[in-house]
């Protein structure tokens, strides 16, 4: 009856994470998981049915309109898929922790040598394993985009790495509320205000409050345009808009894209109210750029707090 | 040798002391039962002593490992069995204890005979394709006692073991504990149903108020709190020859002759049945050692005494229980 070794790291470098094989594999199990993953390739399969047989109609003999229909058809495809990420990836995670607690497991589970960044890592990872699977699947849909033209290798990178970025922050999220409420329902209500607030209402408050600045500054600045003069209030506004632009992954992808296809410079756009028609042009990084580097430094910032939250000795 | 000690173990939960400046040795080897009533702080040191809870101030050392700053090095020297604690629904008893014996860095190779012994010791051989959710309360608890065992640990910390068990359940459960002990197991455990601590413990520790009340062998705290034994002779014959030879004799404090014992074949027979034949029972309060025992029972025989019965009455873990925390 006697164990040879007691290690739980050597273990894990000879073989998966115990922890990361039971939340796979106990996912995989479920007939959920097949249904979310069904209807999550339904809808994005649907959507690109429906808008390249709506571009066939709307212009069936113009061959050398493909290119076009291509970039429509990937920008929404790309669009869709960043949207269902950013609702299925908190799903995943919300709860990992919470459902440990719930089920009365969680003592159990602390007490071993696994330590709390194995366990929160674990839990991460498999989530992140199940969201890159539901990419991989939409992949054949992207080669419809591949064989109507228009889309540049990069683009498809910058698109990738947005997606991937979002399920980071989202999955780290579920994680971080799921840690810290003792209710699985009431972490995914939290996980899912949190994430429309986000998605959609950060940009919106911050373009607001960016609008309202630059009229301030400048009230001849009607919307985002060309400026003849830049002041400072002015750059505080612009900061703020390419923040808005930025801080929601469907306007980053959709913005980065567009500038991507005017100037051709995937990393570079000129800032909202900054335009450089007069030569004050103030140039900023892409807004998928902006918003890899702040959802991956949030996600680790969250996932560090996670590791706290499991370590941390709790109440009984 | 003690495996376990704590130096005025503290945890305080705001304003409120749930564990008050314990100290605690547990001999290795031994069978240490944590009694107290409910809020007494028992579930708190378990989980200080299980590292799930982090000590206000003070400090625990298991097997030479303390409990503060070598969180992982007292984690695989122990195996923890929380007082409420579920099951994964999804996985049979076999992928629990698997899951479980790789959380502890088993290696893979040693599993599937390790599972099996482990799965026989507590009697679930039979169940380890089950799923882990259809097995009954009793079957839970033993193969969540059996998950503790997974990485050989040295020290067992088991927090009411054999709470919401039926009886059957409890008598297992114990068997298995003392099974365990025989094994080498040093085991805390916690438990409401001190007849049943009594029955496995070779050590208790009465706690209250976050602060114990007594703690060692219950010989010891029985003699801590009253310094003499009693010794309980029911006999045959004259009372008062019976009460002056055990009066005389040497170690005895004092001798007290309660109502005569009426027992359902005496009472039927009562009318033909002469006084001296009634059983009648005299507690001796004594202090004298064995050969002073074997002394006065002698005495008693060879005046015509026809003792029946002859034995040293101790306090049950509860009367001590109930004395310490009154």
């Amino acid at each position: 009856m006697e164990s040879k070794a007691v290690n739980p790291k050597a273990t894990s470098s000879i073989e998966l994470n115990p922890i990361f094989r039971k939340e796979f594999s106990g996912r995989m199990r479920t007939p959920r998981t097949h249904t979310i993953l069904g209807i999550y390739l339904a809808i994005v399969s649907a959507m690109t049915l429906f808008l390249y047989i709506g571009a066939a109609i709307s212009a069936p003999r113009a061959n050398s309109n493909n290119g076009s229909i291509g970039i429509s058809l990937f920008t929404v495809l790309v669009g869709m898929q960043v949207v269902l990420v950013c609702f299925i990836a908190p799903a995943l995670t919300v709860s990992a922790i919470s459902s440990e607690r719930e089920r009365m497991t969680y003592d159990s589970l602390r007490a071993t040598p696994l330590g709390a960044r194995q366990i929160a890592l674990s839990k991460l990872l498999s989530a992140l394993g199940y969201v890159s699977l539901a990419v991989l699947a939409t992949l054949p849909l992207f080669s419809v985009v591949f064989l109507l033209g228009g889309i540049e290798p990069v683009q498809v990178l910058m698109a990738l790495s947005v997606v991937l970025a979002s399920a980071f922050l989202f999955t780290a999220l579920g994680l971080f509320i799921s840690s810290r409420m003792r209710s699985t329902v009431g972490a995914t209500v939290l996980t899912y205000a949190i994430t429309l607030g986000v998605v959609l209402g950060l940009p919106v408050l911050l373009l607001f409050g960016g609008s309202i600045i630059a009229k301030l500054a400048a009230p001849a600045v009607t919307s985002i345009g060309p400026t003849a003069t830049v002041t400072p209030a002015m750059v505080v506004a612009g900061l703020m808009a390419t923040l808005a632009l930025s801080v929601s992954p469907i306007t980053a992808i959709v913005i980065s894209q567009l500038a991507y296809q005017e100037t051709g410079n995937a990393f570079a756009v000129a800032a909202p109210f900054l335009y450089g028609a007069t030569g004050n042009g103030f140039i900023v990084p892409s807004p998928f750029i902006i918003l890899c580097c702040l959802y991956v430094l949030m996600g680790l910032v969250l996932f560090g707090l996670v590791v706290r939250r499991i370590s941390r000795a709790e109440a009984v | 040798m003690n495996i376990i000690e704590t130096h005025d173990l503290t945890k305080t939960y705001g304003k409120r002391i749930a564990v008050d400046k314990l100290n605690l040795a547990v001999p290795a080897g031994s069978v240490f039962g944590l009694v107290g009533p409910n809020g007494a702080g028992k579930t708190s040191t378990l989980r200080m002593l299980a590292t799930l809870l982090e000590p206000t101030s003070g400090d625990a050392a298991i097997a030479g490992a303390s409990v503060k700053t070598e969180v992982m090095r007292v984690r695989r020297a122990i195996g923890y069995m929380p007082d409420f604690f579920g099951v994964y629904t999804d996985m049979t008893c076999t992928e629990y204890m698997d899951f479980f014996a790789a959380c502890y860095g088993v290696p893979k190779a040693d599993r599937a005979t390790l599972i099996t012994d482990l799965l026989q010791l507590v009697d679930l051989a039979h169940r380890k394709d089950d799923q882990v959710d259809k097995l009954s309360r009793g079957m839970k608890q033993r193969l969540g006692l059996a998950r503790t065992l997974a990485h050989d640990p040295q020290v067992l910390l088991l927090d009411e073991p054999a709470s919401g068990l039926d009886p059957r359940a409890r008598v297992e459960m114990r068997e298995l504990i003392k099974e365990l002990r025989s094994m080498g197991k040093s085991i805390v455990l916690s438990s409401h149903i001190l007849a049943e601590l009594e029955d496995v413990c070779t050590h208790v520790a009465i706690v209250a108020e976050g602060t114990i009340k007594a703690s060692g062998t219950l010989d010891a705290i029985r003699a801590r709190l009253r310094p003499h034994r009693t010794i309980s002779i029911k006999f045959l014959g004259d009372p008062d020859l019976a009460l002056s030879v055990a009066k005389n004799a040497t170690g005895v404090l004092d001798v007290q002759m309660p109502v005569p014992v009426v027992t359902p074949s005496t009472e039927m027979a009562a009318p033909a049945v002469a006084p001296l034949n009634i059983l009648k029972e005299v507690h001796v309060a004594f202090t004298g050692d064995y050969n002073d025992a074997s002394n006065l029972l002698r005495a008693l025989m060879h005046t015509g005494v026809q003792v029946v019965s002859f034995s040293e009455e101790s306090d049950s873990l509860e009367t001590l229980f109930m004395k310490l925390t009154e």
